[in-house]
């Protein structure tokens, strides 16, 4: 009888055999697939210890509460893609979201008009990043502290600790409305992030931000406007956090200092995580969605499992920093992983 | 070799003169600097009372929990015609309290200080400074003990024996109860509270758990949303810090059975109890708190003697009386 599993003769399995490994290796060593396989593993688990867990009412509440940051995290990875960052996205949002919340709880502002100054915060931070750090030549670390600082303090100071709420019907429909029986907030992200990730991998502007951020000198020596590339992008990421600020606003009816505190490094996290260098000149939107996604679940499922909530933290950034090691190892030049311990060729999967 | 290569060259004996005239000179800074900080309190003078100025020292200070305490410190310090102040970070930077602590120990009109603290620890070196430089302090929210010159507020312990309370005559003694909040001392203090309280005395209540959020609204949301979906049979919630007036919709949203019993009456809050969303509050009358709080302090850095302890109770805001709240 012959043997189906075996390769019909030792010649072709020669030919045969590598290849089908190399491509095997290869597909492994993919940090999309890495971050694939983790996020499967971690539902995996906590759903053998919850059946809970895995439910589509569940994925639809991390979904819910990770898609306004989705649309965030992908400017934040053209950001880094042209080896550019801001800190100053949490500032904006809660900034740009208590001025139009107070045009129309305190003022009584026709909403539109209210958005509308709601994104000139944004444009207007926008630029002064832009300008401060590309035309300038400020440090960008101590310029987006800066912003993010005055326009935090700025919201805290126009609330006085009293977060404007009982906005107009029409407001608080772009964040709790529905269309097609899908959340707009999921036709937000729908919409914005594959627009952006298709500008990042299919455009000329998306291969001048990697241009921008891999070499400086050669992209300008090349015709790239680096300059003005990085003020489009810092331009971008605060319109996009001013529109979650909003969003988030109309979804929970009341506008506040503290409404996302926390989003900016948490994208940057999932960003990083997703591929993207810090250096610049590397990353992915869908890389960073699936790093996001990770930290998502990870914090709903620590509630799942019953951790303490005392000890989520630790172990979410326990985790993370798995996360992080495995898609390291698997990043390893073969050479290396060929030469390294037991343990790296065990995450190598070889 | 260029101007720019030469080393720099310095003998013992300069070094040694600079290194003294260095320590000489941070020395009387230090001392100069302990003079101009010390208040006249604490030289046995008192400040005229024009530039007597009291500050309210608290930390995530853009939470709508401070609304009616910062009125009640302005109402007293109108009456007293004296000047008051709100400082401290506007999140749960319990190191940029301190450091707010120390600017206000610095500054020449410091007249008493009442003290939100979350980690005691931390906050306690300004606290000692300032008693010993002269200046009357009272804690609120919570009472941490000496050095302190009076406490006025709320007992965590019944607070969260009378949210149990509240939480057992809603559900008629009988259901599945949790609790989440931010990860202030004192909002876990009444969470184990109620906790102990529920699981004491009522027998037939499950406790479903607590959870912390990160006291940022899109955290709470998430936290919020994810113990739900981990207890789907949830009747009663207390969620027991301020940020609960901002989840109405959230709650709203989710719809369900769900009893939502929020903390304090910041206005959305009270909305929120009348529109039915929310069954009550546990409202902690702040402005109660803080205008006789800073009337402690002014007694007490004016030579007059005040009590030790002064314990307030929960108002239980329910759909039956919020008209009253919203009105005042």
């Amino acid at each position: 009888m012959e043997n189906v599993g075996e390769p019909a003769s030792a010649p072709a399995a020669a030919l045969t055999t590598p290849r089908r490994g190399k491509l095997a290796f290869r597909l492994v060593r993919s940090r999309l697939f890495a971050l694939v396989a983790v996020n499967l593993a971690v539902i995996a688990l906590v759903t053998a210890i919850n059946p809970g867990f895995a439910t589509p009412q569940n994925a639809s509440v991390i979904l819910i509460n990770m898609v306004l940051e989705s649309i965030v995290l992908a400017g934040t990875v053209l950001l880094l893609v042209a080896g550019r960052f801001d800190l100053s996205l949490d500032g904006v949002a809660a900034l740009a979201a208590i001025v139009a919340g107070k045009l129309m709880a305190d003022a009584r502002v026709e909403p539109l008009w209210a958005v509308l100054v709601g994104f000139a915060i944004g444009l207007a931070v926008g630029l002064t990043n832009g300008f401060a750090i590309e035309r300038l030549g400020m440090n960008p670390l101590m310029t987006t502290l800066a912003t993010w600082w005055a326009c935090t303090g700025a919201a805290l100071g126009l609330t006085a600790g009293t977060s404007p709420f009982g906005f107009p019907d029409s407001f608080n429909f772009i964040g709790q409305g529905s269309l097609l029986g899908i959340r707009l907030l999921v036709w937000y992200a729908l919409i914005l992030i594959p627009a952006m990730a298709i500008t990042l991998a299919f455009t000329k502007f998306g291969y001048h931000i990697y241009a921008a951020g891999g070499d400086r000198r050669a992209a300008r020596l090349h015709g790239v406007n680096v300059e003005l590339v990085g003020i489009v992008l810092y331009v971008l990421i605060a319109l996009l956090a001013a529109f979650v600020g909003i969003v988030f606003a109309a979804r929970i009816g009341s506008a506040s200092p503290v409404a996302v505190d926390g989003m900016n490094l948490r994208v940057i996290a999932g960003a990083v995580i997703g591929g993207a260098s810090l250096s610049g000149g590397a990353g992915s939107v869908v890389g960073g969605l699936l790093g996001l996604l990770l930290m998502h679940i990870l914090s709903n499922a620590a509630i799942y499992v019953g951790i303490s909530p005392y000890w989520q933290k630790a172990l979410i950034g326990l985790v993370l920093l798995l996360a992080v090691a495995f898609d390291a190892f698997t990043k390893r030049p073969v050479d290396d992983v060929q030469q390294a311990s037991l343990l790296r060729r065990i995450f190598c999967a070889r | 070799m260029s101007a720019e290569q030469h080393p720099i060259t310095i003998n013992r004996r300069t070094l040694l003169k600079t290194a003294a005239a260095t320590g000489a000179a941070a020395l009387l800074a230090e001392q100069l600097g302990q003079v101009l900080a010390s208040p006249a309190a604490a030289q046995g003078e008192r400040l005229p009372k024009e530039q007597q100025i009291y500050y309210f020292l608290a930390l995530n200070i853009s939470d709508p929990f401070y609304v009616p305490g910062r009125a009640g410190m302005e109402a007293a310090a109108k009456m007293l015609g004296v000047r008051a102040e709100l400082v401290g970070p506007s999140d749960f930077n319990v190191a940029a309290q301190v450091k707010a602590g120390e600017e206000i120990l610095a500054k020449p009109g410091t007249a008493g200080i009442f003290a939100y603290a979350v980690e005691f620890g931390a906050l306690k070196p300004v606290i000692e400074q300032a008693k010993e430089n002269g200046i009357p302090v009272v804690h609120g929210a919570a009472d941490w003990g000496q050095p302190r010159d009076a406490f006025i507020g709320y007992d965590m312990d019944k607070f969260g024996s009378e949210a149990a309370d509240v939480a057992g005559r809603l559900l008629g003694g009988k259901g599945k109860v949790g609790f989440m909040g931010n990860a202030g001392q004192n909002v876990i203090d009444r969470g184990k509270a109620f906790e102990k309280y529920i699981k004491e005395r009522y027998p037939e209540i499950e406790w479903a758990g607590s959870q912390v959020h990160d006291a940022s609204l899109a955290g709470a949301t998430r936290t919020f949303e994810a113990f739900l979906g981990a207890t789907p049979d949830l009747d009663l919630l207390w969620f027991g810090d301020g940020l609960s007036g901002s989840l109405a919709n959230v709650v709203k949203e989710r719809g369900g059975k769900l009893k939502f019993l929020a903390t304090d009456m910041p206005p959305h809050t009270l909305k929120a109890i009348k529109d039915g969303i929310f069954v009550a509050s546990m409202g902690q009358d702040t402005f109660t708190e803080e205008f006789f709080g800073f009337q402690l302090l002014y007694f007490a850095y004016n030579g007059q003697r005040i009590p030790d302890t002064v314990l307030l109770k929960a108002i239980v805001v329910t759909p039956e009386n919020v008209d009253q709240f919203l009105q005042g």
